[in-house]
């Protein structure tokens, strides 16, 4: 059929359509659309928000459980992992690695300067603690890792969700502390005391945000070298000297001890570590007792995520704790299941029954039009031919409504990632392959079911 | 082309017209190249027997063959292929587009005879053409007619049915009419059956029936 006869087909049918039932139909299929759309595009988003912001699920950090209170807890220092029970774990078949954390051991404090320079505004101060992994169990090592005397300033790895806390915890409360996004919080000066009564001050910089690793990550070298310098003994450095079957005095470093075993005053003299006082042993046993490292009390495990039931279960077993899940992060997945399925049925909801309106008030144009297409049937023209003239009519309509839904959808995506943005959330842009897919889909089953009510309208005219 | 009627009997039509009937419960023959005339008065099932050919009714007793073939076997594409190439129909009641011109109305067809005279000539010849671009909703009944006819001359077909195409028009106008009407018939060699309330004497005609 040439053009001028399609239009001009067009034309005889063109009676005036039940202008309310379609306005009601536009209305309902726009917001439809677009509530359908949307919440299958966030819930793509929050998922992506989430897989990001979830704890990589192939490692995990193990200690020991602490039992007890403050009081009996004082002066048991030593909750770490024996090189034994390391190798316990190292050797499990699902297991691929195990880093030790080491740790400072003397005090630190340190001054975050979020205004920008030293002195300027107020000081966020905290009392922390340092630790090591090895650089492979590292996610967000930068290039520039490392530290040596003449560094300018100590790199510092901190866990992404402290500055989510802060962001989100303290800079709200606080008017003299400003929120910081990743960028800003890289550049902010922090000074760092070392020592009991901050014999040495460095400065620091955050270099990265970890996701894996929930702790304040120097390197290794810069902690090895504030240890050598600036660490106190600890309780298992010390021991309680005997003398004639009786404690002597208090208790004494190995050094001590060994000046008493010099001066040779006393052969009968023995030493007890402080934990056990009764594993008394001569003071000549000394020398040969190696100075033990410190044991390590956080090990960072990498396992083959596919299987670590049984290791999980091992772990317990022993009575290691593990951080693994945090609970928020299902609570948040929860939340934005229950948002899809809320916002996606009211859509789905809507769209059916634009679907029902739209399909009942093209009968009705249809309907308003028996004259003209019983007239056209009569001329020659054939039912396929009258019935396309309905449908380009109902395409024009739709493909209008669709196409502003599409583009509103667009919009709100285009709102939303500006406001995820500004809470440091990245979501891409635009609307993804899988939002378009289901509009194609939509669109091709709203298409379909208006059609075939044309056609069947058009079939009982004659 | 051969249109046959055997023994049709529309439903529901009166015993009175059944009776006097040349054409109800009788057999009839169409052809191309030949004038039929239908004649009758009211109610006696002139426009009946034309939609009965033309397809439109099919609640009738009896057969009706096109060219040999029964019309009850005909599919849906048949009749389109029919009234769009073969038969052409001229309503009682016209059927124009009223939001349509004229124009527009001539030129809204399934198959145009391209060998017909322009729009122009035949609205130029039945006195029509200065009111060809104005809607035919706002035209008289006898300017409607004239343009109905004219759209049915412009089409394709081996026969053609006019259900009395000259109620409205004057003597003078009747005969341009028919004029144009006959010329057209020789050209294509084409058939008419010509329903009428009276019989009409000044045109030739070949056969005629009374209902």
């Amino acid at each position: 059929m040439s053009a001028p006869t399609e239009q001009l087909t067009s034309k005889a049918l063109g009676v005036r359509g039940p202008r309310r039932e379609l306005a009601i139909a536009v209305t309902g299929c726009f917001m439809g659309t677009v509530l359908l759309l949307a919440a299958v595009q966030f819930f793509l988003d929050a998922s992506t928000v989430i897989a990001e912001r979830e704890p990589p699920k192939n490692f995990f950090t193990v200690n020991k459980r602490v039992e007890g209170g403050a009081l009996a807890n004082l002066g048991k220092n030593d909750e770490g992992f024996s090189p034994e029970e390391i190798t316990a774990i190292e050797t499990r078949p699902e297991v691929q690695g195990v880093g030790v954390f080491k740790r400072n051991r003397f005090p630190v404090e340190i001054h975050i300067w979020p205004a920008g320079k030293v002195g300027l505004g107020e000081a966020a101060k905290a009392d922390v603690f340092f630790e090591t992994v090895p650089d492979e169990f590292i996610d967000a090592k930068p290039d520039n890792w490392g530290w040596d005397e003449n560094s300018t300033h100590v790199p510092l790895i901190i866990p992404k969700f402290y500055l989510d806390l802060w962001n989100f915890g303290f800079a709200p409360t606080r008017v003299e502390y400003p929120a910081l996004s990743s960028k800003a919080a890289l550049g902010i000066p922090i000074e760092i005391f070392l020592g009991k009564r901050r014999e040495a001050s460095q400065n620091g910089r955050f270099v990265a945000f970890s996701r894996r690793i929930n702790s304040i990550l120097v390197p290794e070298s810069f902690l090895e070298w504030a240890n050598a310098k600036y660490a106190q003994p600890d309780v298992t450095e010390y021991w309680f000297l005997w003398l004639e079957g009786a404690v002597n005095g208090p208790p004494r470093t190995r050094e001590q001890l060994l000046t008493v075993l010099d001066a040779n005053s006393s052969p009968k003299a023995e030493f007890s570590p402080l934990k056990d006082p009764a594993a008394r042993r001569p003071l000549t046993a000394l020398r040969h007792e190696e100075k033990k490292p410190p044991s390590p009390s956080r090990l960072i495990v990498r396992v083959d995520e596919a299987n670590t039931e049984a290791l999980l279960s091992f772990l317990r077993e022993q009575g290691y704790e593990i951080n693994r899940e945090l609970p928020e992060h299902d609570l948040l997945n929860d939340a934005s299941k229950w948002a899809f399925s809320i916002v996606g049925g009211i859509g789905l909801l809507l769209s059916l029954l634009s679907v029902a309106t739209f399909s009942a008030s093209y009968r009705l144009v249809v309907t308003r039009a028996a004259t003209p297409v019983r007239d056209l049937l009569h001329l020659g023209f054939s039912r396929r031919i009258v019935t396309s003239a309905f449908i380009r009519r109902f395409l024009k309509l739709f493909g209008t409504v669709f196409g502003t839904s599409l583009l509103f959808t667009w919009l709100l995506k285009t709102a939303l990632h500006g406001q995820a943005k500004s809470y440091e959330l990245s979501i891409p842009t635009g609307l993804s392959f899988v939002t378009l897919f289901a509009a194609v889909l939509y669109a091709g089953a709203f298409v379909a079911v208006n059609v075939a009510v044309i056609r069947d309208a058009v079939r009982k005219l004659g | 082309m051969k249109i046959e009627l055997l023994e049709v009997l529309p439903e529901p039509i009166p015993q009175k017209a059944l009776n006097a009937s040349e054409v109800w419960g009788s057999a009839l023959v169409f052809d191309s190249g030949k004038r039929h005339l239908i004649s009758g008065v009211s109610g006696r099932g002139k426009s009946t027997l034309l939609h009965i050919i033309y397809g439109i009714r099919k609640d009738f007793k009896g057969q009706l063959l096109i060219d040999g073939k029964d019309s009850s076997a005909f599919s849906e594409e048949d009749w389109v292929h029919l009234r769009s190439r073969q038969v052409a129909l001229l309503f009682q009641d016209l059927r124009l587009f009223p939001n349509l011109t004229a124009r527009e109305n001539m030129e809204l067809l399934p198959a145009r005879d391209e060998a017909a005279p322009s729009t122009e000539t035949m609205a130029e010849r039945l006195g029509v053409a200065e009111y060809l671009e104005k809607p035919c909703g706002i035209l008289s009944q006898g300017q409607r007619q004239r343009m109905s006819l004219i759209r049915a001359l412009s089409r394709s077909f081996q026969i053609l049915l006019l259900d009395e195409p000259f109620s409205h028009l004057d003597d003078e106008n009747t005969r341009k009419a028919w004029t144009l009407i006959e010329e057209e018939l020789e050209r294509r060699n084409a058939g008419l059956v010509l329903s009428s309330l009276d019989e009409v004497s000044d045109f030739a005609i070949d056969h005629k029936w009374k209902l």
